[in-house]
């Protein structure tokens, strides 16, 4: 299993740093592909994590439970590109407005995003301290870490946007036996059981 | 903000896509990366280079002067240009090179086998100089490696390289302090020396 065993990648010095559209230029001419699984954070081609049943399924679980309170000018997508400023990562989930042609004619971007969701587990330390700063650098209002190892949901809220050190002002944990508010646009649609979250989860540690 | 130099990173993190030299080259043929750049490819990863402050660039201009007068027919002097290794493609501040005519300009940069001394100039670099490039260095077979250690006033003087392993290492290091006179070895042929204390005098 793979541990994140360096800074935050917003305070790496001395790297030449990729775009966005350098990113995506990338990936035009073939130089990467499919199967390298990145995401562009930070400016750097940062490998994910390999795809188990668990992970797999707590998304579709996660989804399952949420579907029903996401109104429907929401819309939810899974494990695909979102474009930000000098990062395309790929949220576990991403619940963006609705959008006529369901994003084939260009990815979300931040302005798009309702909530941010990503499940962790062995990815949680860089969950932490690479995409939180991302997240509230781009002002995603609503970031959800499912916190697999320590059986919590972390909710980020009040992003503070370009800074320099970009970070989420409020975090709040909540754990089984507690219900969590699904809040989209500032508006409550409804609450969770966070016990639901975890539930049929036969923890690694 | 709050940096972290390159020199604790580059070998011992995972979880990045490291670019081939390959890729490098790409990039470069695309125009995606350009000399504006300044960047080196090492271990995969696209690095800065420092810009100079005046102790490193007249310590460029001077040993630039010395080494070119010293060496025989046969060889040339390489000043902050690309040399191709397998995973890297560093632009020391100096590299030896067998001269070979217009072989490079058709056949790639030179590789270890016509580089037979890599010199860095180190001041603010030099836990990068001594570790990454040391072990870059060193797993490319470069025979000799010098470090001009500018705040110890040494030149460090890396030979036996191990070649590719898991921590590929210089087995020999000697120091040379003021007082001492460094030995310009190419192809196992002393071809003059470098007084340390004219360096830094």
């Amino acid at each position: 299993m793979q541990t994140v065993q360096r800074p935050p990648l917003h305070t790496l010095a001395g790297f030449r740093r990729f775009t966005v559209n350098e990113y995506h230029r990338m990936i035009e001419i073939g130089l990467l592909t499919e199967n390298d699984r990145l995401e562009l954070l930070d400016g750097f081609l940062v490998e994910k994590m390999s795809q188990n049943p668990r992970h797999s399924g707590k998304i579709a679980r996660t989804m399952d439970i949420l579907r029903p309170l996401i109104p429907s000018v929401w819309m939810d997508r899974q494990q695909v590109p979102l474009i930000l400023s000098g990062s395309v990562p790929e949220p576990d989930i991403a619940i963006v407005r609705r959008d006529a042609n369901y994003y084939e004619t260009r990815h979300p971007t931040a302005s798009d995003v309702g909530m941010l969701i990503e499940i962790s587990d062995s990815s949680l330390a860089g969950d932490r301290q690479d995409k939180c700063p991302i997240y509230a650098r781009a002002g995603i209002r609503t970031y959800w870490i499912i916190n697999v190892i320590d059986r919590q949901l972390e909710v980020y809220t009040a992003p503070s946007g370009p800074a320099e050190e970009p970070s989420f002002a409020e975090r709040r944990d909540y754990h089984p036996g507690e219900r969590v508010p699904v809040v989209l646009d500032g508006v409550e649609v409804g609450t969770v059981a966070v016990a639901d979250l975890f539930a049929g989860w036969q923890s690694s540690n | 903000m709050q940096t972290t130099s390159i020199p604790l990173l580059l070998g011992e993190i995972a979880g990045f896509r490291r670019l081939t030299v390959k890729e490098y080259h790409r990039l470069i043929e695309i125009d995606l990366l350009t000399p504006g750049d300044r960047v080196e490819l090492i271990e995969g990863f696209l690095v800065k280079k420092m810009s100079h402050n005046p102790p490193h660039a007249d310590l460029l201009r001077w040993l630039t002067m010395k080494l070119s007068v010293m060496l025989p027919k046969g060889w040339v002097l390489s000043v902050q240009l690309p040399i191709t290794l397998a995973d890297s493609e560093p632009e020391p501040d100096f590299a030896v090179i067998r001269s070979r005519g217009r072989y490079y300009r058709d056949h790639g940069h030179p590789e270890p086998s016509d580089s037979p001394l890599v010199i860095e100039i180190a001041d603010t670099s030099l836990a990068g100089d001594r570790r990454d490039k040391g072990r870059m260095y060193a797993r490319a077979i470069i025979p000799t490696y010098w470090i001009v250690n500018v705040n110890e006033q040494q030149i460090e003087v890396y030979s036996s390289p191990s070649g590719p392993n898991d921590e590929p290492s210089f087995g020999q290091r000697r120091d040379f302090r003021l007082g001492e006179s460094v030995p310009v070895v190419l192809d196992g042929v002393e071809v003059g020396t470098v007084a340390v204390a004219e360096l830094f005098d």
